[in-house]
Order: C-alpha cells, then sequence, then structure tokens
C-alpha cells in the first residue's frame, strides 16, 4: 500500500487526511475515493501543478478547491 | 512524472477532454490561443479604443486583467482601466479588492473604485439583512452589471470585458435551459449592439475555471480561495455541481454545452431583443422598469416581489 497525506485547502484552515491506497491508483482515483470531484481542484506537488492521471506516489500533495460556489 | 505531448519536458496539466498532457510552456500558450480566439470571435478590437476590465481580486478577473495588458500593451491603439465594485460585503470584499488593487498598481493599468453604498445608498450586508424573498445574489448580480455598464458608458469604452470562464458560460446557458428562459438564453449573446449598454467580452469563456485557476496558480496570480458569507443553495450552484459531475464522467460535457449554444444563437430571430430606456433611470433595460429600480423599490418598501 502507498501512504499519501492530503493537505485540502478551501479557503480556511487546511484539512489534513492521510489515506492509504493500492499501487497503481492514479490522484484522480485518490480524490474520487477522498469524495472529491477532480474538476473542482488542483493537486500540487512541491508547489507545482501536477496532472491527475499521474500515479500516486508515496508522500504529501496539496488540494487547492478552486471551483468557486456560486 | 508523465511528460508533456509536444516537448517531452514534465507535464503540469491533464486536459481530458482532449488528451494531452501540457508543460507549463505549452498550457500557457493553449491557455492564451484560446483568449486570442475568443476575443477575435467578437470583431470589436480591431480598430482600438478603451477596454474596462471588471475586477474583482478573484482569480479570473486577475487572469483577464494579467493577460489583456500580455497582449495588448504593445498596441499603442488599445487603452485599458479597471473598474472595480464594492459591493458592501465585511470581511470579504475589501480582501479581493485589495488584490487588484496591487496586481493593477504592478501591470500599471488604472483603476477607477465604484460602491454600492456611493451609488445606490446600500450595502449587500443591509440588504441581505432585509431579508426579501430574493436572495442577496440576485442584487448584486443585477446592481454591479448595472453600475459596470454605466461606468464603462461613461468613460467612452467600447468594450467592457468580464472573468467569466467555461464552467460560467455553460452553467449559465444550462441554467436558462433549465428554467425555459429561451429570451434570457439569447440574450447572452445580442445579435446587435443595444442603445446604451457597452458591449460585453468574455474573454476567458473558452478557458475551464480549473485552468484559468492553473495559470493563475503558475503566473503568481491566485489568491486564496474564500466564499462570499451570503452565499446560498441556488439552483445555480446546483447546476454547476451537475455539469462538474457530467464533466468528471464525460470530459468535454462543458465544451458540447457551448458547441450546442452556437447552434442555438443562430437561430435568434432579428430584434428579439431590444433594449429601451427605463422610464424611472434611464438606463437600458429589457422592460419599461429596469430590474435595478425594481429591486431598489422592494428594499425601500422592505417587501417582497
Amino acid at each position: 500500500m502507498i501512504s499519501v497525506t492530503l493537505k485540502i485547502s478551501s479557503g480556511g484552515p487546511d484539512e489534513v487526511r492521510a489515506m492509504e491506497v493500492e499501487p497503481g491508483m492514479t490522484y484522480y482515483d485518490l480524490l474520487r475515493i477522498a469524495g472529491i470531484n477532480p474538476e473542482t481542484v488542483v493537486i500540487l506537488s512541491n508547489g507545482v501543478p501536477i496532472p491527475g492521471d499521474d500515479l500516486v506516489a508515496p508522500g504529501e500533495i496539496s488540494v487547492w478547491r478552486v471551483v468557486s460556489a456560486g | 512524472m508523465i511528460p508533456c505531448d509536444k516537448c517531452s519536458t514534465p507535464s503540469i496539466a491533464y486536459q481530458r477532454y482532449s488528451g494531452m498532457h501540457l508543460c507549463s510552456r505549452h498550457f500557457e500558450e493553449d491557455v492564451l490561443r484560446k483568449i486570442r480566439e475568443s476575443i477575435r470571435e467578437y470583431r470589436l478590437l480591431g480598430h482600438g479604443g478603451l477596454i474596462a476590465v471588471a475586477l474583482s481580486g478573484g482569480k479570473d478577473s486577475s487572469t483577464l486583467l494579467y493577460v489583456l495588458e500580455r497582449l495588448f500593451s504593445r498596441r499603442p491603439d488599445i487603452e485599458i482601466v479597471g473598474l472595480t465594485v464594492n459591493e458592501g460585503i465585511s470581511g470579504y470584499r475589501t480582501e479581493t479588492l485589495g488584490a487588484a488593487e496591487r496586481l493593477a498598481r504592478e501591470l500599471e493599468i488604472p483603476i477607477i473604485p465604484l460602491s454600492f453604498h456611493e451609488e445606490f445608498d446600500l450595502t449587500i450586508d443591509e440588504i441581505a439583512a432585509r431579508k426579501t424573498t430574493q436572495s442577496p445574489c440576485t442584487f448584486c448580480g443585477v446592481l454591479r452589471k448595472t453600475l459596470l455598464n454605466r461606468a464603462a458608458r461613461e468613460m467612452g469604452a467600447m468594450a467592457l470585458a468580464t472573468g467569466h470562464n467555461l464552467d460560467d458560460e455553460a452553467q449559465t446557458v444550462m441554467l436558462n435551459y433549465l428554467r425555459g428562459d429561451i429570451d434570457r438564453l439569447f440574450r447572452l449573446m445580442p445579435r446587435r449592439p443595444q442603445p446604451g449598454m457597452v458591449p460585453r467580452i468574455k474573454p476567458l469563456r473558452k478557458v475551464p475555471e480549473r485552468e484559468v485557476a492553473i495559470f493563475a496558480i503558475t503566473h503568481d496570480l491566485f489568491t486564496p480561495f474564500k466564499s462570499c458569507p451570503h452565499i446560498l443553495r441556488s439552483m445555480r450552484l446546483e447546476t454547476k455541481e451537475m455539469i462538474n459531475d457530467l464533466e468528471d464522467r464525460h470530459p468535454g460535457t462543458k465544451y458540447s454545452i457551448m458547441r450546442g449554444f452556437a447552434r442555438i444563437i443562430d437561430l435568434q430571430p432579428e430584434g428579439s431583443f431590444k433594449a429601451v430606456p427605463c422610464e424611472r433611470c434611464g438606463e437600458p433595460s429589457g422592460e419599461g422598469i429596469c430590474q435595478t429600480c425594481q429591486l431598489l423599490d422592494l428594499v425601500k418598501k422592505g417587501q417582497s416581489l
């Protein structure tokens, strides 16, 4: 299993979520498991956006909610 | 790491609707291409003139201002002025307007500040406290549109640019379908210039909201996301969620909505909408008394529509 920490920013304080996923899963799979629509966020690794179909690597990623409500 | 499909350097974005992985350089090129294409389609800027840009300080209008300055700074016949609107929403708007002012200063673009308090003697916080059946968002949208149009007209602007992106446009089209409001659907893209109304241009209308955000992040234009305190669950918000769910399952849905809309707009009957001056304030209106005056009456009377 791969351990990954999601730091989810929605404007307020970050929400930190630790997850374990099967090898071979993508960030899209990870977001859907976390109940987040990939269309509404940008995933960053070390401050740089990464494509959602990349395979999940162990470590920490940032998930920024970027789609405004309303 | 997934390489860029155009140059093999690491990609920063995957466009599921096109199947392309793009690095930062090719992603930027793609966004700028879509923006240039949208601007060309309006056929408004060929002879130069003044562009008024509606600025909120959020990612969309910041990206819009940055890109317009980049595209037109070498055109001596084009001038850009920013318009900010303070709707009077405490703890929210002041922060985002600060970001707008900072960016305009950096780009050396002048700003004209407008406010609901000065123009209408009312703020959105005050309107929200009166609890009319119309949501504060309705007041905010209608009053802001009136104020921006008037200011752009008075300064002689030949276009009023707003930061609406692909998601905003697809939502508006779908929302009008769902409400059966075809008149309003046609009004999104009037065939002829309307008297008293400065033509609106939406240069980001072909760029998905998520990609505007990636552009803003990679160009240091992204301000931390914050929701308006008056936001309510609305049909627009439900439509937005529905379209994003569809887009996730069927990539390309947002573009399909807009392709269908482009076909429908061609069927628009001649003269299907003609703005007339409001009997009360003289601003362009679709009916005798404009929506702004109707809404202001509502607040003054303290009644519901």
